[in-house]
């Protein structure tokens, strides 16, 4: 793309912004403080686009280099990603939600009306955290299609496959536990149906009725403990199969891919002159599991 | 040498003036094989952070965008003294609403569940068969098998819910007149719904069995389509053809408040 020419007078001035701003750069980038936090210079080598990976805490969890086949959106659709993105969206939101509402029967609902009339951007805040929620669910189904429909819960992801069953089912809970705490007939309808099939379990019905409502019916007690599984209990237990799910990626080799098509390789051979020889092999089928060995080579 | 080969270069060669040198080559796959060697990999910074971070700003952009036009619902006051008519749960457990009205309510709300999340989590030890990994749908039969699944399951779930209309004891007793009280509750709430499950679920295994001579993946490929088809096709029914008592309506004649966002 051609920028349009710089008219002259403005030339100068411009060329001097410039310089300036570079000085202010390079004295912020090689101030202690900075480089104190950033250990390695900008990623603009591959050196040092390694180390920016290694070095921050939160990069650390990804790879120094990923497969081309990661990066193509049709392979994931960024589903798991978005998965995750929602759910920090989700723990945002509702920590600020949590200053604005109070999780007792008597003025729960008020609390909701409230985000809409009296508090600023309350409403848009409302809103974000319930449809990101809505979202969630969604993408984590959608997530777990294309991890079916690719083969990606074969070994060695097969654990984490079973990691994500379980991440889905707490994403549910977590969804439907936030829909009660609106404390209206919606709410009503959700925890009478929910408690209905909890009562339904067999052998443990009355128990586990319990444990859902805590008392005999939908009431108070019902409200303040959904609200400690919405805010504390579920939260955490995603948090850290998230987290398990995460690092399984990383030592599963990273995300599912095709078998390579593998092109000519370079084997190493000891040549008879005492050196050693680097031999172009010709691609062999993707069907063939183990690359031939020196001797096969020699053979 | 074996055929098509042909020497590039001779490196490392035995230098006099070194104390060291390469002793001995194993056969075995470098720690990289297959998982994207230098030429199939990219580096992280900056590749796949772009893409972080784009989608990152694009779901904000979306999820604050729904929130700006659309408003989260909030009803009356609780009050379970006046239930909503119709009652309904959030969407992604109106599948199982929709199933407790064809059969007994822990058949459906807990062991057909409990059996499902059952399965996936056994079915990466069934289907270990790594061959087409990272393939969607890994062969055209694949394909094939899911589109025939998708109809199947869409097919059978409607036919069987127009039959069974809203209530377990409709339709199967109509078929068996004259049972009443305990039997009719067996017999419609468990005996008829496991019998009709475990067969249509056996019929589409055979029909994709004879049809496409299926590997361990293309079976579990109709295993599972017909599980996601049957979770979703459900929520649709129970969300947008659900009335007054949970009796089959149109989506136009559905009462007010009858979806519940
Ligand atoms: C809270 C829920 C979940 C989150 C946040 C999450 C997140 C992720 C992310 C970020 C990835 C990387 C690839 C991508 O973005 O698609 C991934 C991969 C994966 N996920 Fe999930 N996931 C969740 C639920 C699930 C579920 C329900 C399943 C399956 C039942 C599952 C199974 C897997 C597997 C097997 C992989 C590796 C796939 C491959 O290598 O191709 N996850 N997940």
């Amino acid at each position: 793309m051609m920028l349009p020419p710089i008219p002259a007078p403005l030339r100068a001035p411009l060329d001097r912004a410039i310089e300036v701003n570079k000085m202010v750069l390079d004295l912020v980038r090689q101030s202690p403080p900075w480089k104190s936090i950033f250990r390695n210079a900008y990623p603009n080598t591959d050196e040092n686009r390694a180390l920016v990976m290694f070095n921050s805490f939160f990069l650390h969890i990804m790879p120094v280099k990923v497969k081309q086949n990661t990066l193509k959106w049709t392979y994931t659709f960024g589903l798991g990603l978005m998965t995750f993105y929602l759910f920090l969206l989700l723990f945002i939101t509702g920590i600020i939600l949590m200053f604005l509402y109070v999780p007792a029967a008597e003025r729960a609902y008020q609390d909701m009306q409230r985000l809409g009339t009296s508090v600023a951007y309350g409403q848009l805040l409302r809103n974000s955290h319930r449809w990101a929620a809505h979202l969630m669910v969604l993408f984590v189904f959608l997530h777990m299609c294309r991890v079916f429909y690719t083969g990606g819960y074969k070994p060695p992801r097969d654990f984490n496959w079973v990691v994500g069953v379980l991440l889905l089912v707490l994403t549910l809970l977590l969804s439907f536990s936030g829909y009660i705490l609106t404390w209206d007939q919606l709410a009503a309808s959700a925890i009478t149906v929910g408690a209905n099939i909890g009562g339904a379990s067999p052998f443990l019905g009355g128990i586990v009725k319990a444990f859902i409502l805590g008392a005999d019916e939908p009431g108070p007690a019902t409200l303040i403990r959904v609200y400690a599984f919405h805010v504390i209990l579920l939260p955490t237990a995603v948090f850290i199969m998230a987290g398990v799910h995460f690092w399984r990626i990383r030592k599963d080799g990273g995300l599912s891919a095709p078998a390579t098509a593998r092109k000519a390789r370079h084997v190493l051979v000891p040549s008879a002159r005492g050196g050693f020889t680097v031999k172009e092999v010709p691609p062999v089928s993707p069907e063939a599991q183990v690359p031939p060995s020196p001797e096969e080579v020699r053979r | 040498m074996a055929k098509g080969e042909t020497v590039v270069q001779d490196i490392n060669p035995k230098d006099p003036n070194k104390t060291y040198g390469l002793m001995e080559l194993m056969k075995g796959r470098a720690p990289l094989v297959d998982k994207g060697g230098p030429e199939e990999s990219l580096f992280s910074w900056p590749h796949l952070m772009i893409w972080l971070t784009v989608v990152f700003l694009g779901l904000l952009i979306v999820v604050v965008g729904i929130s700006w036009i659309a408003d989260a619902p909030l009803r009356e006051p609780f009050d379970t003294d006046v239930p909503e008519n119709p009652a309904k749960a959030p969407w992604y457990f109106l599948n199982l609403q929709e199933l407790l009205l064809h059969m007994d309510k822990s058949l459906a709300g807990v062991i057909v569940p409990s059996i499902v999340l059952g399965v996936l989590m056994a079915l990466p030890f069934i289907d270990r068969n790594t061959r087409d990994v990272g393939i969607w749908f890994a062969t055209k039969k694949g394909v094939q098998i899911s589109i025939f699944t998708t109809i199947y399951t869409v097919a059978w779930i409607t036919a069987g819910v127009l039959f069974d209309e809203s209530n377990i004891f409709g339709g199967f007793l109509r078929l068996l007149p004259g049972l009443t009280g305990l039997t009719a509750t067996i017999v419609a709430g468990w005996l008829l719904p496991v019998v009709v499950m475990v067969a249509l679920i056996g019929l589409l295994m055979a029909i994709v069995e004879v049809r496409w001579r299926p590997n361990i993946r293309e079976r579990a490929m109709a295993l599972f389509t017909g599980f996601a088809v049957a979770y979703l096709y459900l929520i649709v029914i129970s969300m947008f053809f659900r009335g007054f008592g949970m009796h089959l309506t149109w989506p136009w004649d559905l009462p007010p408040k009858a979806i519940p966002f």
